[in-house]
């Protein structure tokens, strides 16, 4: 059975030199080519690849956009991101899109079929400097983690009431303790999470996911 | 009557015609009396008795003067004749019935006036008793038996001894009825009726209509009973009784006239037969007029009677009221008591003073009222003037008064005691005043004793003190009451001989001279006995009509001393005079001797005693050009009475001939008459005053020349702001005139958009809360031109601090203005320029960037992949030398991605500000330098324009380097966050942080530079900076910068975005 990819990037020489690489697989075809988002997507219609090599920069509608629309339309296409950014903004955006893997485009000619092969298998790929991105990133959110399991259980209640706009007064009527209690409690909070206002306890409270928040715009 | 003086000349006339009247009058009543009677008697002979003339002559005469009875006598005489001869007497018997009438009525007058003095009032029964026994009975019988013995003797006549008796009882009736009549009317017309009553009137209308009742009924007795006319006549008696009660005489007689006028008819109709049953002639005779001359003798005493005992009763009143007023004219309380001290008699003063009524005290025991008890009082004056039978007083407290009692006894005709007269009088009045003057007199001899003078007294011819007070013995130290004699005084206070007999001889020869000048000593020295040296003034008052002589004695040794030291004193301010370079002089008037103090020499460059002064040598030492106005205004100062006087003038020194100036001032002392006596100045040498003065009207005049002429515009105005003043540069500046600035406040003058500004800093001027207002503010040039002034204004405030008004300085700093502004369009199109500069900069980064990412990188990478194709092509791998280049390669892609992303990031693009700068946080500073972070974000949406976000993030990627390279800090802190409508965002760190004032103020160097260039810029976006940062203590930057709003973002954003993008 052999594997239909789509090349997608918007430099032309990048794409040949892709091309020859994995034409030398024999398991392996390459259907189509484009060098924009738009192109990209009408070709993912018509020919239904299983790989989708997609830069990540491009003119118009980048790498992510296209990989986001195109795990909507057709979730069983895999994208391996290939791109020149080494940066955790762009790598987690694109997996977060959708992607299956990221792959440093200096890495391709050896890792691009092992790549191939990985994210057909249903795997995740990360190039070797990509994955220590991620792990930074991650170390660093479990840093953040940490603060909030640093809370002790009444204090985690406290923030919450807090955030849901209770007052001191309330908070202590709720929890049965008295209004010096929760307002002590209270400060420990904000100086445990480094934080100066009540404003910044109930982002953060969002953000730990301590609360419901319904519309949770982004920009 | 009383005798009326005639010699009044202005009455003569008058009187005259009076009398002729009078005269006249009673002529032709006495004739018509005559002329009736007589008629009446010719044929019944009887009735004429009842109606008599005679009265008419006797009372006329009676009432006229002395001096008109001839008269009247001759006019009588002729009236009767006439009436005789008309009667048809014979003229014979005629001329003697009239002079019988008269001579009748002029011997009673005679006879009553020797007797009585006066014509009877019928007020005593002595004059009734004489009226009767000397004219009705002497008088009238003589005459009437005269004239009747001369009628004899004629032919034709009665018988003589019924026509004597006739004549007698027809005068004597006339005498007795008519003369009371008139002589008591006529006494009433001049002291007065009494009459009027009308109870009275009635009462003698009731009787008579009561008589005339009874007369009637007595007219209509039945025939035969005689006896009851014959009792017709009793009833007179009443009504005569009633008028002789009521109205004495006067009524009486009046009564019996008028009962007589009734009788008359009846008498002349007879119907009656007469009056009785007696024979005719008897009737006619006797009965009738005996009946009426018992009724008017009768009637005259009740009446008269009736008077004196009226009189007597009315004299009673009068004496006991006069008593009684005798008694009440003293404030003295009166009782006059009897044998056992009752009291008869008090007054109202003593009612008053004893508190009870006049009335109460009638008949008790005065000791009962007043002391309370029964009997006198122990040392009463009573009792004593009762035992001694003498006047007895005595002054006994009453209550709160003082009362002076006097006991009086009175003795009987047996010397016994019968009662006495207790006068008390309240001397409470005296007693106080005599207590006061006793205070008085001791109050003076505490002023004497206790007085800082000392008095004596001592007798004149042989020298006894009689009188010496504490103080004289104590300021000559002596023990109280030692001095005895002058001679003693001597002897103990000079104890020195020599001078004892000195100074004893001189005040003996003083005092023997009498001069009052010579009484006085001053300042004589004395030795108490202590032995105390001590300085007494004494003054002698000699009183030689008492043969004494008072010494007043001082101590005036502090004086004494006080003027010795008042002396040393004069020589201090000699020295302080010349000191003061101020002299002193004084001129005499009247000796035209003047005298300088030796400072005044010295001024006028003399040395002290050198020369005479006088006003004439002081005159001309005075300047030549002074010298007239000097003695106009001295001579001016005397003629016109002015006392003082100032004035300034040079005079020339005598021995250097140097000019000072000097300041006179000068006084005149006048006498109790106002001349003046002397003059006294001083004079002040003010030379090095007066160049002084001379050095500020300089500088004085400097000042005005900078006013008036200065570039700088001054003026002053008033705390209405009205203009007062200006010079000539502030009239240019604001191109008008002095005048019209008067008229101008600040208001008018400033710019309308700089006006509100001044107002409240001006108004805190004039209250006071600032010293100076400076304001760089344009001004409104008449033509509506602008100009720029700097004004300084102050208010001028007088040494209270009151205001005065303020002085306002302009500079014209139009063209500094100018420059300013163009300076400031400069420096903003550079601020412009520099923002747009560092946009395009970044711009330009940008699209080295993505040159390099788009055909350097894509060109290496294609290179790495065809060697390392390459490299798989050659059997076992090719040259080591391949894997080299591709080490190589790799190392300069990643150089070159990293390069990319230090040109322009492209998260900034793609995924926004925050995301860059997480990731130059956690990429960048943490993989390169290690620096720790603390990334917070409020994960609010915070739109930005695209220059905004790149100005932003060079601004934070700036201050970080400059955290990293300069701070040497170990962690920061970034925080983002949503501020309403602008994003914040906060860096802070624990490096060694730094001065942060000096930042801003040195952009020459490479630091500040950095810091002012952020500021620039992001002052250019709308955003600020600010610094917070202490050497030691870390830095903290907090950019503000303002978020996008959303209109925008659909529009102009999304193109600028993709035109960067393609950029």
């Amino acid at each position: 059975m052999t594997t239909r990819i789509l090349l997608v990037d918007d430099h032309q020489i990048l794409r040949e030199g892709l091309r020859s690489l994995l034409e030398t697989q024999p398991d392996m075809k390459i259907v189509g080519e484009a060098g924009e988002g738009t192109t990209a997507l009408q070709l993912v219609r018509t020919l239904r690849p299983d790989v989708v090599i997609m830069d990540v920069n491009m003119e118009g509608m980048d790498g992510i956009e296209v990989t986001r629309r195109i795990k909507r339309e057709y979730p069983e296409t895999r994208v391996l991101a290939l791109s020149m950014y080494l940066r955790s903004g762009f790598v987690s955006e694109m997996f977060k899109s959708g992607a299956s893997g990221y792959l440093l485009k200096e890495n391709a000619f050896v890792e691009v079929v092992q790549a191939i092969r990985t994210v057909l298998a249903g795997q995740k790929y990360a190039c070797a400097k990509v994955a220590g991105l991620l792990v930074d990133q991650y170390v660093q959110s479990e840093e953040r983690a940490s603060a909030r399991t640093a809370l002790t259980e009444r204090e985690t209640e406290v923030t919450r009431l807090l955030a849901r706009g209770k007052s001191t007064k309330e908070i202590a009527l709720i929890t049965g303790s008295s209004i010096k209690t929760i307002d002590a409690r209270r400060r420990r909070i904000l100086k445990k999470l480094g934080l100066n206002s009540l404003a910044e306890l109930v982002v953060y409270a969002i953000r730990e996911h301590l609360i419901e928040v319904d519309d949770q715009r982004t920009t | 009557m009383r005798e009326e003086n005639n010699d009044q000349p202005v009455s003569s006339r008058v009187s005259l015609r009076r009398d002729l009247l009078s005269l006249i009058s009673v002529a032709i009543l006495y004739f018509i009396a005559v002329r009736l009677s007589l008629s009446f008697l010719r044929p019944p002979e009887g009735p004429a008795a009842i109606w008599p003339p005679a009265g008419i002559p006797l009372s006329a005469l009676l009432i006229a003067r002395r001096s008109l009875r001839p008269y009247l006598a001759g006019v009588l005489t002729g009236a009767g004749f006439a009436a005789e001869l008309l009667a048809g007497t014979p003229w014979a018997v005629g001329i003697v019935s009239a002079l019988a009438q008269t001579g009748d009525a002029v011997l009673s007058t005679w006879l009553l006036w020797g007797v009585l003095g006066a014509p009877p009032a019928f007020t005593r029964v002595r004059e009734v008793l004489a009226f009767l026994a000397l004219a009705v009975g002497l008088s009238n019988g003589l005459m009437s038996l005269a004239a009747t013995a001369v009628s004899d003797l004629l032919p034709g006549t009665l018988p003589p001894v019924v026509s004597w008796y006739r004549r007698a009882a027809a005068a004597g009736i006339g005498n007795l009825m008519v003369t009371p009549f008139l002589l008591s009317w006529a006494a009433g017309l001049k002291t007065g009726w009494k009459t009027g009553n009308l109870r009275r009137l009635w009462e003698g209308v009731a009787s008579g209509v009561g008589l005339a009742l009874l007369e009637f009924l007595a007219l209509r007795a039945p025939a035969g009973q005689e006896w009851f006319p014959l009792c017709l006549p009793h009833l007179t008696y009443p009504v005569l009784l009633w008028a002789a009660f009521r109205f004495e005489v006067r009524g009486a007689t009046t009564a019996l006239l008028i009962l007589a006028a009734v009788a008359l008819p009846f008498v002349v109709a007879g119907p009656v037969g007469g009056f009785s049953s007696a024979p005719d002639w008897l009737d006619d005779v006797i009965v009738g007029p005996s009946f009426l001359a018992i009724a008017a003798v009768f009637g005259l005493l009740v009446g008269t009677t009736v008077a004196e005992h009226r009189q007597a009763q009315r004299e009673w009143e009068r004496l006991a009221h006069a008593e009684q007023a005798t008694l009440e004219a003293t404030n003295d309380a009166i009782w006059i008591l009897d044998r056992e001290d009752r009291i008869l008699r008090t007054n109202r003063a003593a009612a008053r003073l004893f508190h009870h009524a006049g009335g109460e005290m009638i008949g008790h025991h005065g000791c009962v009222l007043v002391h309370g008890t029964p009997g006198p009082m122990p040392g009463c004056p009573l009792q004593q003037a009762r035992a001694s039978l003498r006047r007895e007083t005595a002054e006994v407290p009453y209550g709160d008064r003082w009362l002076a009692i006097v006991a009086d006894p009175i003795l009987d005709s047996d010397g016994r005691y019968a009662g006495a007269i207790h006068i008390a009088s309240d001397i409470s009045e005296r007693k106080r005043a005599e207590e006061a003057l006793r205070e008085r007199s001791r109050y003076i001899e505490t002023i004497l004793e206790n007085a800082p003078i000392g008095f004596a007294v001592n007798t004149i011819h042989d020298h006894k003190v009689v009188f010496a007070s504490g103080k004289f013995e104590e300021i000559y130290g002596q023990p109280r009451g030692s001095l005895h004699s002058v001679e003693e005084f001597f002897d103990k206070v000079y104890r020195d001989a020599a001078f004892r007999v000195q100074i004893r001889a001189r005040v003996l020869a003083d005092m023997a001279t009498g001069d009052p000048a010579r009484m006085c000593w001053e300042d004589v020295p004395i030795t108490t006995a202590a032995g105390n040296e001590r300085f007494v003034t004494a003054i002698n008052i000699p009183l030689p009509d008492h043969n004494l002589m008072v010494s007043t004695v001082q101590d005036v040794t502090d004086r004494h001393l006080a003027e010795e030291a008042l002396r040393r004193n004069e020589a201090r301010l000699k020295k302080t005079e010349e000191i003061a370079r101020l002299g002193s002089w004084e001129l005499d008037l009247g000796t035209g001797i003047a005298t300088w103090s030796e400072e005044t020499y010295r001024i006028f460059g003399l040395s002290p005693g050198e020369f005479v002064p006088s006003y004439q040598a002081f005159l001309e030492m005075v300047h030549p050009a002074d010298r007239a106005a000097v003695d106009a205004a001295y001579s001016g100062s005397l003629q016109e009475g002015r006392d003082q006087c100032d004035l300034e003038h040079r005079i020339v020194c005598r021995s250097t001939g140097e000019v000072r100036y000097v300041h006179e001032r000068y006084q005149h002392v006048r006498d109790a008459a106002g001349r003046v006596l002397r003059s006294i100045g001083m004079v002040h040498d003010i030379t090095e005053h007066k160049q002084a003065e001379a050095a500020l009207r300089e500088s004085e005049e400097r000042f005005r020349r900078i006013f008036e002429e200065g570039p700088i515009g001054i003026a002053t105005s008033g705390a209405d702001f009205r203009f007062l003043r200006a010079n000539a540069a502030f009239c240019r500046l604001m191109g008008r005139t002095d005048s019209e600035l008067r008229e101008l406040t600040f208001r008018d003058l400033t710019h309308p958009e700089d006006l509100p500004r001044d107002i409240e800093p001006i108004r805190k001027l004039l209250r006071g809360e600032i010293p100076v207002y400076r304001s760089e503010k344009r001004y409104v040039r008449s033509g509506a031109e602008v100009m720029w002034g700097d004004a300084t204004i102050t208010a001028v405030r007088d040494r209270e601090g009151k205001f005065q008004n303020f002085l306002v300085m302009v500079e014209d700093v139009t063209k500094r203005k100018q420059a300013e502004e163009s300076l400031r369009i400069y420096q903003q199109q550079l601020r412009v320029l520099a923002a747009q500069l560092s946009l395009s900069e970044e711009r330009e980064r940008r699209r080295i960037a993505t040159g390099l990412h788009d055909h350097a990188c894509q060109t290496l990478v294609l290179s790495k992949m065809k060697l390392q194709q390459l490299q798989r092509s050659l059997p076992g791998g090719g040259p080591e030398q391949l894997g080299d280049i591709c080490a190589a390669l790799d190392r300069t892609i990643e150089s070159v991605r990293e390069m990319t992303f230090d040109l322009s990031s492209p998260t900034l693009y793609r995924f926004g500000l925050e995301a860059a700068l997480k990731e130059l946080l956690q990429d960048k500073l943490k993989a390169e330098h290690g620096l720790h972070h603390v990334f917070r974000d409020d994960h609010a949406p915070k739109p930005l324009a695209e220059d905004v976000r790149v100005v932003l993030f060079q601004s934070v990627r700036e201050l970080l380097v400059n955290v990293i390279k300069h701070a040497h800090a170990h962690k920061v802190t970034l925080d983002i966050a949503r501020l309403q409508d602008s994003i914040r965002i906060t860096i802070a760190d624990d490096g060694v942080g730094f001065e942060a004032p000096t930042m801003w103020t040195a952009p020459s160097r490479g630091r500040g530079f950095g810091l002012f260039s952020i500021r620039e810029r992001l002052d250019f976006i709308g955003g600020t900076i600010e610094v917070d940062a202490q050497p030691g203590r870390g830095s903290r930057f907090t950019l503000v910068a303002p978020l996008e709003m959303p209109r925008q973002i659909a529009g102009e954003t999304r193109d600028d975005d993709q035109n960067l993008a393609g950029g």
